[in-house]
């Protein structure tokens, strides 16, 4: 009978107005954040000083192609994205439960599910204006300074970087429905964003020192499982969506990680990395949903 | 008919039973107050009602339908006010009343109406967080109404509140009720539900120990009403009535004869009393108040 009632509502045109009016609430209201402006505008800075200063160590200042421009934008993105992701999620569901709001909320004529999904549209929507409007005038006005430009990857850039966003989004709301107060759900936030980030590689080393050997990785040449493991890591995911499709990242990847192409598996294509993306970003949102739906208020 | 129904309603929290074994219902149209001390299990109760807690076992219908299976639909037929409301600090009184009218699906020109008739127009482009206690009591009671729902519930709804805006919303919920609406009401303040119940429900560790009128209550309990007896002489009058076997704990105070009988008995006594030549003045009579229910419930009288 429930599960009747839930495949109902997934056709149910009041629902879909209920989400996008929780959405519209949540992007109208962080958008005001000035946090979320001065982020945008980081961006918009970052690209067009790296473009132009990028090489400025090795010769004079001048406007770098765009792919060697994402080479070194992806060096700040990987961590202000999953940053801005999870101090938008980490509070949006224990903070309207630590004030209260969250019980007025569920007294209408609203499913959990609905909540979530409004929330985590709006909040998506809020990363999406960010790296597009920061971003994606970085690429216009870089645009406009080089002879020959790679729109194709600075587009995949920002599809990319929007999904890992998504990504972290949806992580941090998990965390937000987990914890029952928001300095835990803060905690859990910082400590993801370190586990991917660096608790995740060091780990990797470890465990190819123990297992198949350092030289092995220093020379692209690790075992299969080594490379399907990384589906753990949304960050590698991301990385490797970038590398497999611009070569100045992919370069870049095989100086710092010793990654060769011809060592990967099939399977590490464009279409499943992003699919492996949606993945990371579907998942801790039907656990959030799960928990939520179970949980007391 | 009752519009709300709940049978067998069992809530642990742990090793904490909040709710053993809950039967209540409320008729269509009636104010039900739902009495109890604190950590009776009141608020979990009505927050089971409204689906905000999963109940163990125990089934809860609200207008014939079963909450727990209809999903959240049900809740367009209810108004619910928090004991503690929450409405969103950064956004204006009329912002969230359009908020909530989307969500309930509710046009927005209702919004007028009740920022009239809640006596917060004037601060409709104030933000919440600025209102004032009263106002944000105002501003809860009003978004109850969005939908124009059959069923109140109300928690706590004078809590924290000054005498003023008490008596308005005592006033509030008697005229939601002569709109036709059902109105469930959890409150500590005895008086007030003794002045706008139709019936009370007394809840204690979980369970419902006693349901009724307030008046079929004292009955049940056999409270009888104080009578304060202006007579001369007083002493004489004093020294008779307790010889009289249907009249209890009598005194003087502040030169008033004052004692309990039945009410049957009051006429009696009356005449006794000039029968044997005193001269009355005046005769007061208290009925037994919610207080003294609640008290004697409480104490298992019941």
């Amino acid at each position: 009978m429930r599960k009747l009632n839930n495949f109902k509502l997934l056709y149910s045109k009041d629902m879909w107005k209920r989400i996008f009016r929780i959405s519209f609430k949540e992007f109208t209201q962080n958008l005001k954040n000035p946090w979320i402006l001065t982020i945008a505008v980081i961006f918009l800075v970052l690209s067009v000083t790296v473009s132009y200063y990028g090489t400025a160590a090795e010769t004079s200042a001048e406007w770098m192609d765009m792919e060697h421009t994402i080479r070194y934008l992806a060096g700040y993105v990987e961590y202000m994205v999953p940053l801005i992701a999870l101090i938008l999620g980490y509070g949006s569901i224990v903070r309207e439960r630590e004030k209260d709001t969250l019980e007025l909320l569920l007294s209408y004529p609203m499913d959990r599910g609905e909540v979530l999904s409004g929330k985590f549209l709006g909040l998506w929507m809020v990363i999406i204006t960010c790296v597009v409007a920061g971003l994606g005038l970085g690429g216009v006005i870089i645009s406009h300074n080089i002879s020959e430009v790679a729109w194709r990857e600075y587009y995949l850039f920002i599809l990319a970087t929007i999904l890992l966003g998504g990504v972290y989004l949806s992580i941090s709301m998990m965390l937000s429905v987990f914890f029952q107060d928001s300095s835990s759900a803060l905690a859990g936030s910082i400590f993801t964003l370190f586990l991917f980030s660096f608790i995740w590689l060091f780990s990797m080393y470890a465990i190819a020192e123990m297992t198949f050997g350092w030289s092995e990785l220093e020379l692209g040449r690790p075992p299969k499982w080594y490379f399907a493991v990384q589906f753990f890591n949304p960050m590698i995911i991301w990385y490797t969506l970038l590398a497999l499709n611009i070569p100045a990242v992919r370069e870049w990847a095989m100086e710092f990680a010793g990654e060769e192409p011809e060592f990967h598996p099939s399977y590490y294509d464009t279409w499943i990395m992003i699919f492996v993306l949606i993945i990371w970003i579907a998942i801790p949102l039907l656990l959030s949903e799960y928990k939520f739906n179970k949980s007391d208020l | 008919m009752a519009i709300i129904e709940i049978e067998g309603l069992h809530k642990s929290y742990g090793s904490i039973k909040a709710l053993r074994n809950l039967d209540l219902s409320v008729a269509e149209g009636e104010i039900y107050g739902f009495l109890g001390p604190n950590g009776a299990g009141k608020t979990t109760a009505i927050k089971i009602i409204m689906s905000l807690l999963n109940p163990d076992v125990g089934r809860i219908r609200v207008k014939g339908i079963d909450v727990t299976e209809a999903g959240p639909d049900i809740r367009k037929y209810i108004g619910y006010l928090p004991e503690r409301v929450a409405l969103y600090e950064y956004m204006t009184v009329q912002k969230n009343l359009e908020f909530l009218c989307d969500l309930k699906g509710c046009p927005r020109d209702v919004i007028p109406h009740l920022l009239d008739d809640f006596k917060i127009k004037a601060s409709k482009d104030t933000k919440v967080k600025t209102l004032s206690k009263g106002m944000l009591q105002r501003l809860g009671l009003a978004q109850t109404q969005i939908g124009d729902p059959d069923v109140l519930i109300l928690d706590e709804p004078t809590s924290g509140l000054d005498p003023e805006i008490r008596r308005w919303v005592k006033k509030k919920i008697i005229s939601m009720k002569k709109k036709g609406k059902t109105v469930f009401l959890s409150s500590h303040v005895l008086s007030e539900v003794q002045e706008i119940c139709d019936r009370v429900g007394v809840i204690s560790d979980g369970k419902l120990i006693a349901e009724d009128t307030v008046k079929n209550l004292s009955e049940k309990l056999h409270l009888e009403p104080r009578i304060e007896i202006s007579v001369d002489p007083i002493d004489e009058a004093l020294k008779h009535v307790k010889s009289l076997k249907y009249i209890h704990r009598p005194r003087i105070e502040k030169e008033l004869l004052v004692l309990y009988c039945t009410g049957k008995n009051k006429a009696r006594l009356i005449h006794d009393l000039v029968d044997q030549g005193m001269e009355i003045d005046d005769v007061g009579i208290e009925e037994p108040d919610l207080e003294e229910v609640f008290v004697k419930i409480m104490e298992g009288e019941i």
